[in-house]
């Protein structure tokens, strides 16, 4: 299947995705510009997995609101890796994370979101997939 | 309606609690600044706007399309935290807030999404006139209470 316009992808709980991706894709841009501008020494590996973790959002963020449907399934499956990745690390080797990102301790920083939003994300491009190959509709 | 002074020196009428290092002082002191510039209207800021959430989740539960009246409730909202972010620019230019410049960038950036978020939040759901339209008012109003304590907290270093 080829990467086209769905129109699905952003309507209804798509749309509330898109802004809460949005939000996300802001928050951990400005963070990670932050975090390198003024003490990248003081933590490279976090700050660059903080800027990491932002571009993904931005990708994510796009993807679902152009209705980009693999490249919102890889940056969801990117995402959710990296959370469960960088949560588990950041708790077994605490001294490798000096300072939090967006993924640390599972995202608890974030309320959890960042490790809720790409499990949404998936099943909402996989419910809106299944949909597709049933009925056009 | 709230008196805007920047430093604790202003606000605090105990003698040294800005002077002292213990961890009770430094809260006690802390406090003062945070009813100074970001305080009462914050603490009503977010009250409002979790109000307004669960209203708004309401509506989204019983299928129904964001309202009017929802819509007016976010952008009271909106003005609100206007005049917040005006208070700390104000706080900002007589020399309060926090001395590191990252988290006076920091603070910079957290004012814009907080002022940018309800206009963005009713766009969208404008253009959502779907129960979705109604959760996308609640999650705007939910993020605004987060962003308002992040200001608080970034305000006092």
């Amino acid at each position: 299947m080829a990467e086209r316009n769905d129109g699905r992808l952003h309507r209804g709980p798509g749309r509330v995705l898109v802004a809460i991706y949005g939000v996300f894709a802001l928050a951990a841009t400005a963070r990670a510009s932050v975090q390198i501008a003024t003490k990248f020494g003081e933590a490279p590996l976090a700050y660059t997995l903080s800027a990491l973790a932002a571009a993904v959002y931005v990708v994510a963020t796009v993807a679902l609101a152009r209705g980009a449907r693999r490249l919102a399934l890889a940056a969801c499956g990117f995402e959710l890796l990296g959370v469960l990745t960088i949560g588990t690390l950041s708790v077994v080797d605490a001294a490798a994370f000096p300072d939090a990102t967006v993924w640390s301790d599972y995202g608890q920083g974030y309320g959890y979101v960042p490790l809720v939003l790409p499990v949404v994300g998936l099943w909402w491009l996989l419910r809106t997939g299944a949909r597709d190959e049933r009925r056009d509709g | 309606m709230f008196p805007v002074s920047s430093t604790p020196h202003e606000a605090g009428n105990q003698p040294g609690t800005y002077s002292g290092t213990g961890p009770g002082q430094e809260l006690r002191a802390r406090r003062i600044t945070l009813s100074a510039v970001i305080g009462p209207l914050a603490v009503a800021i977010s009250v409002l706007s979790l109000a307004l959430a669960a209203w708004a989740f309401v509506e989204f539960f019983r299928h129904r399309a964001p309202t009017r009246p929802l819509f007016q409730g976010l952008a009271v909202v909106g003005v609100l935290v206007l005049v917040q972010v005006v208070a700390l620019v104000v706080g900002l230019a007589r020399g309060g807030g926090p001395d590191d410049s990252g988290l006076v960038v920091t603070l910079i950036g957290y004012m814009l999404t907080a002022l940018l978020l309800p206009p963005a939040g009713a766009v969208l759901a404008r253009m959502e006139p779907t129960r979705w339209g109604s959760l996308l008012i609640g999650s705007a109003a939910v993020i605004v209470p987060v962003l308002i304590l992040r200001l608080g907290q970034i305000w006092n270093g």
